[in-house]
């Protein structure tokens, strides 16, 4: 399994002659299966590009992980092979991450920490900081104990949800309120106003740049096509895991690195209407004025019964919120009161 | 880090070293030299300025859980 999907992998970099690649070794814990297990994966990919491409590529290899198998030496290990780390946190401080617990059930939060502070060492693989948004939690303290661990980057994300599954704080009736614009705005400013960058913000990062008219990189907001596959354990090459929160096997695409290239993906519909910008969108987002820089946010947080993702986002006046703040504060310092219609 | 301007080219400095690059095409290169007196906007738009100028055209690989 490991050595076809890896084989799959170096096809498509010969096929597209392709410079660089990014891997992602993702779980449920990625790291629970041993960084031995881990750095086979990324050898066998790594061998297989080499063979396969014709000129170098370079393969970036990330893992996602809670922390708590991040011993000294499994961070050393991972330098060592050039492996980045990211790790998921529900804030800065232990009564933030209540909810997390290590595979065996219990508190992960004291060896996450751990974790942290030897991956701080190694500011070469440490990739940053994910953090899903709690509205029960006070924005500003959320941020301000995450900077403590000193990551590079950091990203807020919105908790997956729909239509049919709303989020915690925005009920079908709330449709029109912003409770998660406005958290997200209060982090935005207390980074944007310290007057010193430590740390890049995915999401607002993002925001700024498409308001600058750069393409976007992200899921979470803009046009750009979707260049992501997942690859799970048997075999089956699935669209980006998310889209399973909208209902059971969204994300499959009958596909497996067996009997398919990954070029071959780009043939299903759901991948397809995830490479049409604007034109993929519903037509609430069509006419939206600022669908250039939200572009119906996260596809994931569409989906409503009947008409699929062919909707604006469950987050819509969330997003309209944030982005009008981010362009209202950029405004003033580059002197444009341009930078979205009305 | 520096924020030199070179006509209409900007210096962004980064982890690889400094890179220099064309502001890209569509956007606005007096907005770009306002937002790199910005503590904040220079820095993001260093991270931009560089992943473009990476890029070259071709797709970014993102996955939104990864930082
Ligand atoms: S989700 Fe809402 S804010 Fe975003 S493009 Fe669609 S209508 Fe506009």
């Amino acid at each position: 399994m490991l050595e076809r999907s890896a084989a799959r992998i170096g096809e498509h970099v010969a096929t597209h002659k392709l410079r660089r690649i990014r891997v992602e070794l993702h779980g449920g814990e990625p790291l629970l299966g041993g960084v031995d297990a881990a750095l086979k994966q990324v050898s066998c990919v790594r061998e297989a590009v080499r063979a396969a491409a014709g000129t170098p590529c370079d393969v970036r290899v990330s893992v996602q992980t809670n922390g708590t198998l991040l011993t000294e030496d499994v961070v050393s290990v991972l330098a060592a092979a050039d492996v980045r780390v990211g790790v998921s946190l529900d804030g800065g401080r232990a009564d933030h991450n209540k909810r997390r617990v290590d595979h065996a059930g219990r508190p992960a939060w004291e060896a996450a920490t751990r974790g942290i502070a030897r991956l701080a060492r190694h500011p070469e693989i440490y990739a940053g900081l994910l953090c899903t948004i709690d509205l029960d939690m006070d924005p500003v303290d959320v941020y301000d104990s995450l900077m403590e661990f000193g990551p590079q980057a950091l990203d807020f994300l919105l908790p997956h949800a729909n239509w049919e599954y709303p989020p915690p704080g925005k009920g079908p009736s709330m449709a029109g309120s912003a409770p998660y614009g406005e958290w997200l705005s209060r982090i935005f400013d207390r980074w944007f106003d310290s007057g010193r960058y430590r740390t890049r913000i995915r999401l607002f990062a993002e925001i700024i740049g498409l308001l600058y008219g750069f393409p976007s990189r992200a899921e979470a907001v803009g046009l750009s096509a979707v260049v992501a596959v997942l690859v799970e354990t048997d075999g089956s090459i699935e669209q980006v895991d998310s889209l399973r929160t909208a209902y059971a096997h969204a994300s499959s695409t009958g596909m497996t690195i067996f009997e398919n290239s990954f070029d071959d993906v780009l043939e299903h519909p759901g991948v397809a209407a995830r490479q049409l910008g604007v034109d993929g969108l519903g037509e609430d987002c069509r006419r939206c004025p600022v669908v250039r820089v939200c572009g119906g946010g996260n596809y994931v947080h569409r989906y409503r019964k009947g008409s699929g993702f062919l909707n604006r986002s469950i987050y819509c006046s969330d997003l309209e919120l944030l982005i009008r703040h981010i362009a209202h504060k950029m405004g003033p310092v580059l002197g444009s009161d341009s930078l979205l219609p009305d | 880090m520096s924020n030199s301007r070179l006509e209409d080219r900007l210096v962004a400095d980064g982890p690889g070293g400094a890179v220099l690059v064309h502001p890209p095409a569509g956007i606005d290169p007096e907005l770009l030299k306002r937002g790199l007196d910005h503590p904040i906007l220079a820095g993001v738009l260093r991270h931009l300025l560089e992943r473009e100028a990476q890029a070259v055209g071709r797709p970014v690989a993102y996955y939104e859980d990864s930082p």
